[in-house]
Protein backbone atom coordinates (compact mmCIF):
# COMPACT_ATOMS: atom_id res chain seq x y z
CA UNK A 1 0.00 0.00 0.00
CA UNK A 2 1.49 3.75 -0.48
CA UNK A 3 2.80 5.14 2.11
CA UNK A 4 5.35 7.96 3.06
CA UNK A 5 8.64 7.08 3.50
CA UNK A 6 9.25 9.20 6.24
CA UNK A 7 7.21 12.06 8.04
CA UNK A 8 8.02 15.01 10.16
CA UNK A 9 5.23 14.71 12.91
CA UNK A 10 3.14 11.65 12.96
CA UNK A 11 -0.34 12.95 13.68
CA UNK A 12 -2.36 15.39 11.96
CA UNK A 13 -5.28 17.48 12.95
CA UNK A 14 -8.02 16.53 10.41
CA UNK A 15 -8.72 20.37 9.03
CA UNK A 16 -11.14 21.73 6.39
CA UNK A 17 -12.10 20.37 3.11
CA UNK A 18 -13.90 22.82 1.12
CA UNK A 19 -13.76 24.06 -2.74
CA UNK A 20 -12.40 22.50 -6.08
CA UNK A 21 -9.15 20.49 -6.53
CA UNK A 22 -6.20 23.44 -7.51
CA UNK A 23 -4.14 20.45 -9.88
CA UNK A 24 -4.36 17.36 -11.59
CA UNK A 25 -8.20 18.26 -13.08
CA UNK A 26 -6.84 16.98 -16.51
CA UNK A 27 -6.18 14.25 -17.84
CA UNK A 28 -2.42 14.63 -18.06
CA UNK A 29 -0.85 10.99 -18.95
CA UNK A 30 -3.02 8.25 -20.29
CA UNK A 31 -6.65 8.19 -22.60
CA UNK A 32 -9.08 7.59 -20.14
CA UNK A 33 -9.52 8.27 -16.32
CA UNK A 34 -11.60 8.72 -13.03
CA UNK A 35 -12.27 11.93 -11.60
CA UNK A 36 -13.94 12.54 -8.66
CA UNK A 37 -17.05 14.68 -7.46
CA UNK A 38 -16.94 15.33 -3.63
CA UNK A 39 -14.92 16.29 -1.24
CA UNK A 40 -13.00 13.34 0.97
CA UNK A 41 -10.60 11.29 2.08
CA UNK A 42 -9.38 7.83 0.34
CA UNK A 43 -7.13 5.66 2.21
CA UNK A 44 -4.57 3.87 1.31
CA UNK A 45 -6.43 0.57 1.46
CA UNK A 46 -9.26 2.03 -0.86
CA UNK A 47 -6.14 2.77 -3.56
CA UNK A 48 -4.89 -0.09 -3.47
CA UNK A 49 -8.31 -2.21 -4.02
CA UNK A 50 -9.12 -0.27 -6.64
CA UNK A 51 -5.55 -0.69 -8.25
CA UNK A 52 -6.35 -3.90 -8.06
CA UNK A 53 -9.77 -4.62 -9.27
CA UNK A 54 -8.68 -2.68 -11.80
CA UNK A 55 -5.35 -4.62 -13.30
CA UNK A 56 -7.35 -7.83 -12.80
CA UNK A 57 -9.88 -6.95 -15.23
CA UNK A 58 -7.56 -5.45 -17.86
CA UNK A 59 -5.52 -8.74 -17.40
CA UNK A 60 -2.99 -7.38 -19.79
CA UNK A 61 -1.51 -4.88 -21.35
CA UNK A 62 -2.48 -0.98 -20.83
CA UNK A 63 -0.80 1.52 -18.32
CA UNK A 64 -2.04 2.83 -15.02
CA UNK A 65 -0.98 5.82 -13.13
CA UNK A 66 -2.27 6.80 -9.92
CA UNK A 67 -2.89 10.39 -9.09
CA UNK A 68 -3.13 10.86 -5.66
CA UNK A 69 -1.10 9.73 -2.77
CA UNK A 70 -2.22 9.18 1.03
CA UNK A 71 0.18 11.77 2.85
CA UNK A 72 -2.15 12.67 5.89
CA UNK A 73 -2.05 10.37 8.70
CA UNK A 74 -5.21 9.10 10.46
CA UNK A 75 -5.32 8.07 14.08
CA UNK A 76 -7.16 5.58 16.10
CA UNK A 77 -8.38 4.88 19.64
CA UNK A 78 -8.22 1.31 20.86
CA UNK A 79 -11.52 -0.34 21.66
CA UNK A 80 -13.30 -0.29 24.96
CA UNK A 81 -11.05 2.51 25.97
CA UNK A 82 -12.44 5.95 27.45
CA UNK A 83 -12.48 9.27 25.98
CA UNK A 84 -9.58 11.88 26.83
CA UNK A 85 -5.82 10.56 27.84
CA UNK A 86 -5.02 12.10 24.67
CA UNK A 87 -4.73 11.81 20.72
CA UNK A 88 -5.30 7.78 19.74
CA UNK A 89 -2.53 6.00 17.88
CA UNK A 90 -1.56 6.26 13.95
CA UNK A 91 -3.49 4.25 11.83
CA UNK A 92 -2.98 4.35 8.67
CA UNK A 93 -2.84 6.89 5.48
CA UNK A 94 -5.48 8.76 3.48
CA UNK A 95 -5.63 11.32 0.55
CA UNK A 96 -8.01 14.31 0.62
CA UNK A 97 -9.45 15.23 -2.65
CA UNK A 98 -11.61 18.10 -3.93
CA UNK A 99 -14.15 17.78 -6.50
CA UNK A 100 -12.21 17.91 -9.89
CA UNK A 101 -9.76 15.60 -9.04
CA UNK A 102 -8.46 12.87 -11.70
CA UNK A 103 -8.06 9.68 -9.50
CA UNK A 104 -6.59 6.88 -12.14
CA UNK A 105 -5.25 7.22 -15.38
CA UNK A 106 -5.26 4.66 -17.59
CA UNK A 107 -4.03 4.32 -21.46
CA UNK A 108 -3.38 1.54 -24.16
CA UNK A 109 -6.77 -0.56 -23.98
CA UNK A 110 -9.82 -0.12 -25.55
CA UNK A 111 -12.81 2.31 -24.42
CA UNK A 112 -14.79 -0.17 -23.20
CA UNK A 113 -12.48 -2.22 -21.06
CA UNK A 114 -11.18 1.12 -19.66
CA UNK A 115 -14.38 2.47 -18.89
CA UNK A 116 -15.71 -1.56 -17.31
CA UNK A 117 -12.11 -1.00 -15.21
CA UNK A 118 -12.91 2.31 -14.00
CA UNK A 119 -16.24 1.33 -12.55
CA UNK A 120 -15.11 -1.41 -10.94
CA UNK A 121 -12.38 1.24 -9.28
CA UNK A 122 -15.16 3.07 -8.15
CA UNK A 123 -17.19 0.92 -6.69
CA UNK A 124 -14.15 0.62 -3.88
CA UNK A 125 -13.72 4.17 -3.36
CA UNK A 126 -16.12 6.13 -0.88
CA UNK A 127 -16.75 8.83 -3.37
CA UNK A 128 -18.92 9.95 -6.36
CA UNK A 129 -16.91 10.06 -9.32
CA UNK A 130 -17.26 9.93 -13.27
CA UNK A 131 -15.85 8.26 -16.31
CA UNK A 132 -13.69 11.24 -18.28
CA UNK A 133 -11.92 10.21 -21.86
CA UNK A 134 -9.46 12.54 -23.39
CA UNK A 135 -11.57 13.61 -26.91
CA UNK A 136 -13.81 15.48 -23.89
CA UNK A 137 -10.98 17.67 -22.60
CA UNK A 138 -9.81 20.75 -24.46
CA UNK B 1 -6.32 26.67 -40.12
CA UNK B 2 -9.88 27.02 -39.74
CA UNK B 3 -10.79 30.88 -40.04
CA UNK B 4 -13.93 31.47 -37.42
CA UNK B 5 -15.53 34.78 -37.05
CA UNK B 6 -17.34 35.37 -33.69
CA UNK B 7 -18.67 38.73 -32.13
CA UNK B 8 -17.34 40.16 -28.97
CA UNK B 9 -17.86 42.93 -26.02
CA UNK B 10 -16.14 45.18 -25.17
CA UNK B 11 -16.53 44.66 -21.35
CA UNK B 12 -15.08 47.94 -18.52
CA UNK B 13 -15.91 45.62 -15.28
CA UNK B 14 -13.43 43.49 -14.29
CA UNK B 15 -12.90 41.27 -11.29
CA UNK B 16 -14.76 38.56 -9.59
CA UNK B 17 -18.41 39.63 -9.12
CA UNK B 18 -18.96 41.28 -12.81
CA UNK B 19 -17.43 38.22 -13.98
CA UNK B 20 -19.76 35.47 -12.52
CA UNK B 21 -22.73 38.09 -13.84
CA UNK B 22 -21.78 37.67 -17.47
CA UNK B 23 -21.29 33.86 -17.18
CA UNK B 24 -24.59 34.34 -15.75
CA UNK B 25 -25.68 35.54 -18.87
CA UNK B 26 -24.54 32.44 -21.30
CA UNK B 27 -21.36 34.53 -21.70
CA UNK B 28 -17.46 33.72 -21.14
CA UNK B 29 -15.05 36.85 -19.89
CA UNK B 30 -11.64 37.04 -21.78
CA UNK B 31 -8.79 39.57 -22.37
CA UNK B 32 -7.23 39.97 -26.00
CA UNK B 33 -3.95 40.74 -26.66
CA UNK B 34 -0.67 41.01 -28.23
CA UNK B 35 2.75 42.59 -29.26
CA UNK B 36 2.21 45.96 -29.75
CA UNK B 37 -1.10 46.95 -28.49
CA UNK B 38 -3.10 47.08 -25.57
CA UNK B 39 -4.85 44.65 -23.81
CA UNK B 40 -8.50 44.80 -23.78
CA UNK B 41 -11.44 43.37 -21.70
CA UNK B 42 -13.69 41.39 -24.15
CA UNK B 43 -16.87 38.90 -23.26
CA UNK B 44 -17.83 36.21 -25.80
CA UNK B 45 -21.22 34.04 -26.47
CA UNK B 46 -19.92 30.67 -24.79
CA UNK B 47 -22.01 28.70 -27.10
CA UNK B 48 -20.52 30.43 -30.19
CA UNK B 49 -17.10 29.22 -28.76
CA UNK B 50 -18.45 25.93 -28.34
CA UNK B 51 -19.59 25.50 -31.81
CA UNK B 52 -16.18 26.87 -32.80
CA UNK B 53 -13.94 24.54 -31.12
CA UNK B 54 -16.40 21.37 -32.10
CA UNK B 55 -15.07 22.30 -36.02
CA UNK B 56 -11.43 22.14 -35.20
CA UNK B 57 -8.66 22.00 -32.42
CA UNK B 58 -8.35 25.06 -30.44
CA UNK B 59 -4.72 25.24 -31.67
CA UNK B 60 -6.08 24.97 -35.14
CA UNK B 61 -8.81 27.97 -35.75
CA UNK B 62 -7.94 31.20 -35.97
CA UNK B 63 -10.61 33.76 -34.83
CA UNK B 64 -11.91 36.74 -36.34
CA UNK B 65 -12.94 38.63 -33.23
CA UNK B 66 -15.89 40.99 -34.64
CA UNK B 67 -16.08 44.04 -31.72
CA UNK B 68 -19.55 45.30 -30.93
CA UNK B 69 -19.17 48.70 -29.28
CA UNK B 70 -15.64 49.38 -30.49
CA UNK B 71 -14.36 51.59 -32.64
CA UNK B 72 -11.39 50.03 -34.16
CA UNK B 73 -11.94 47.12 -36.85
CA UNK B 74 -11.99 43.18 -35.99
CA UNK B 75 -8.98 41.78 -34.94
CA UNK B 76 -7.66 38.51 -35.75
CA UNK B 77 -6.66 36.39 -32.71
CA UNK B 78 -5.70 32.75 -31.63
CA UNK B 79 -7.00 31.05 -28.41
CA UNK B 80 -4.02 31.10 -25.92
CA UNK B 81 -5.36 29.56 -23.20
CA UNK B 82 -9.24 28.48 -22.40
CA UNK B 83 -9.68 27.77 -18.48
CA UNK B 84 -12.71 25.45 -17.53
CA UNK B 85 -14.16 24.59 -14.67
CA UNK B 86 -13.45 21.50 -13.23
CA UNK B 87 -16.58 19.53 -12.42
CA UNK B 88 -18.56 21.29 -14.74
CA UNK B 89 -16.26 21.26 -17.81
CA UNK B 90 -18.22 24.79 -18.86
CA UNK B 91 -15.62 27.54 -20.12
CA UNK B 92 -14.42 30.00 -17.27
CA UNK B 93 -12.30 32.27 -19.57
CA UNK B 94 -10.65 32.66 -22.10
CA UNK B 95 -7.30 34.35 -23.39
CA UNK B 96 -6.79 35.70 -27.50
CA UNK B 97 -3.72 36.02 -28.72
CA UNK B 98 -3.58 38.91 -31.35
CA UNK B 99 -1.66 37.83 -34.72
CA UNK B 100 -0.47 39.19 -37.56
CA UNK B 101 0.05 37.73 -40.99
CA UNK B 102 3.99 38.15 -41.12
CA UNK B 103 4.69 37.37 -37.22
CA UNK B 104 5.82 34.16 -36.46
CA UNK B 105 3.82 32.29 -33.37
CA UNK B 106 4.35 29.63 -31.33
CA UNK B 107 1.41 27.28 -31.20
CA UNK B 108 0.97 23.16 -29.74
CA UNK B 109 0.07 20.94 -32.99
CA UNK B 110 -1.03 17.12 -32.26
CA UNK B 111 0.97 14.81 -33.02
CA UNK B 112 -0.68 12.17 -36.02
CA UNK B 113 0.34 8.17 -35.45
CA UNK B 114 0.72 6.54 -38.41
CA UNK B 115 1.05 2.48 -38.80
CA UNK B 116 1.33 -0.16 -36.33
CA UNK B 117 4.41 -0.43 -34.27
CA UNK B 118 6.15 -3.83 -34.10
CA UNK B 119 7.00 -3.71 -31.23
CA UNK B 120 3.19 -3.22 -29.90
CA UNK B 121 2.31 -6.64 -31.85
CA UNK B 122 4.83 -8.27 -29.84
CA UNK B 123 2.98 -7.41 -26.62
CA UNK B 124 4.58 -4.31 -25.60
CA UNK B 125 2.39 -0.95 -25.64
CA UNK B 126 2.65 2.43 -27.16
CA UNK B 127 3.19 5.23 -24.52
CA UNK B 128 2.44 8.83 -25.86
CA UNK B 129 4.60 11.12 -23.64
CA UNK B 130 3.88 14.43 -25.81
CA UNK B 131 0.58 14.13 -27.61
CA UNK B 132 1.20 17.68 -28.74
CA UNK B 133 4.14 19.52 -30.05
CA UNK B 134 4.97 23.33 -29.91
CA UNK B 135 5.85 24.58 -33.44
CA UNK B 136 6.71 27.99 -33.95
CA UNK B 137 5.69 29.23 -37.51
CA UNK B 138 3.70 32.19 -39.51
CA UNK B 139 0.18 31.65 -38.27
CA UNK B 140 -1.54 30.64 -41.53
CA UNK B 141 1.22 28.30 -41.99
CA UNK B 142 0.65 26.03 -38.66
CA UNK B 143 0.13 22.22 -40.01
CA UNK B 144 -2.96 20.40 -38.86
CA UNK B 145 -0.51 17.85 -37.49
CA UNK B 146 3.19 16.17 -37.28
CA UNK B 147 3.09 12.73 -38.75
CA UNK B 148 5.23 10.32 -37.23
CA UNK B 149 5.76 6.67 -38.78
CA UNK B 150 5.98 4.19 -35.93
CA UNK B 151 5.62 0.93 -38.00
CA UNK B 152 9.26 0.24 -37.38
CA UNK B 153 9.87 0.42 -33.35
CA UNK B 154 10.56 -2.35 -31.18
CA UNK B 155 9.91 -3.02 -27.50
CA UNK B 156 12.14 -0.15 -25.79
CA UNK B 157 12.45 1.96 -28.73
CA UNK B 158 11.36 5.71 -28.81
CA UNK B 159 10.87 8.95 -30.67
CA UNK B 160 12.45 11.74 -29.95
CA UNK B 161 11.43 15.69 -31.12
CA UNK B 162 14.92 15.82 -33.02
CA UNK B 163 13.39 12.53 -35.05
CA UNK B 164 10.01 14.54 -36.49
CA UNK B 165 9.68 15.17 -39.80
CA UNK B 166 11.02 17.97 -41.31
CA UNK B 167 8.65 20.65 -42.69
CA UNK B 168 9.74 23.70 -44.64
CA UNK B 169 9.12 27.37 -42.38
CA UNK B 170 8.52 25.53 -38.99
CA UNK B 171 10.14 25.09 -36.27
CA UNK B 172 10.17 23.03 -33.40
CA UNK B 173 10.36 24.95 -30.16
CA UNK B 174 10.78 22.41 -27.47
CA UNK B 175 14.06 20.84 -26.95
CA UNK B 176 15.73 18.03 -29.50
CA UNK B 177 15.66 15.48 -26.82
CA UNK B 178 12.68 15.94 -25.47
CA UNK B 179 10.68 11.80 -26.11
CA UNK B 180 7.79 12.51 -27.91
CA UNK B 181 6.19 8.55 -27.35
CA UNK B 182 7.83 5.01 -26.80
CA UNK B 183 7.43 1.13 -26.80
CA UNK B 184 7.28 0.15 -23.08
CA UNK B 185 7.12 -3.29 -21.83
CA UNK B 186 2.92 -3.78 -20.58
CA UNK B 187 1.68 -3.66 -17.14
CA UNK B 188 2.98 -6.28 -14.88
CA UNK B 189 0.82 -8.89 -13.04
CA UNK B 190 -0.98 -8.49 -10.29
CA UNK B 191 1.33 -10.91 -8.52
CA UNK B 192 4.51 -8.62 -8.72
CA UNK B 193 2.28 -6.08 -7.69
CA UNK B 194 1.50 -7.41 -4.60
CA UNK B 195 4.61 -8.36 -3.47
CA UNK B 196 5.41 -4.43 -4.01
CA UNK B 197 2.67 -3.92 -1.69
CA UNK B 198 3.73 -6.48 0.86
CA UNK B 199 7.25 -4.37 0.58
CA UNK B 200 5.95 -1.18 1.60
CA UNK B 201 3.18 -2.24 4.00
CA UNK B 202 6.32 -2.40 6.54
CA UNK B 203 6.99 1.05 6.12
CA UNK B 204 4.39 3.37 7.76
CA UNK B 205 4.80 1.57 10.94
CA UNK B 206 8.54 1.94 10.47
CA UNK B 207 8.51 5.71 9.74
CA UNK B 208 5.77 6.04 12.45
CA UNK B 209 8.42 4.82 15.33
CA UNK B 210 10.67 7.45 13.50
CA UNK B 211 9.02 10.38 14.13
CA UNK B 212 7.71 9.61 17.98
Amino acid sequence: MLSPKKVKFRKQQRGRMRGLSKGATQLNYGDFGLQVLECGAISSKQIEAARIAMTRHVKRGGKLWIRIFPDKPFTKKPAEVRMGKGKGAPEGWVAIVKPGRILYEMEGIPRELAAEALRLASSKLPLKTRFVERSEMI
Amino acid sequence: MELIDINANIRTAAGNSPSRGIRREGNIPGVIYGPGSESVLISINAHDLELALKKAQMSQIIFNLKLQNADFPARSAIAKEIQVHPVSRKFMHVDFYEISKDRKITVKVPIAIRGKAKGVENGGILQSILREVEVSCLPFEVPDAIPVDISSLDIGDSIHIGDLPKMDNIDFADDAQMTVLTISSSMGDDRSAGAKTEEAESAPAAGGKKGA
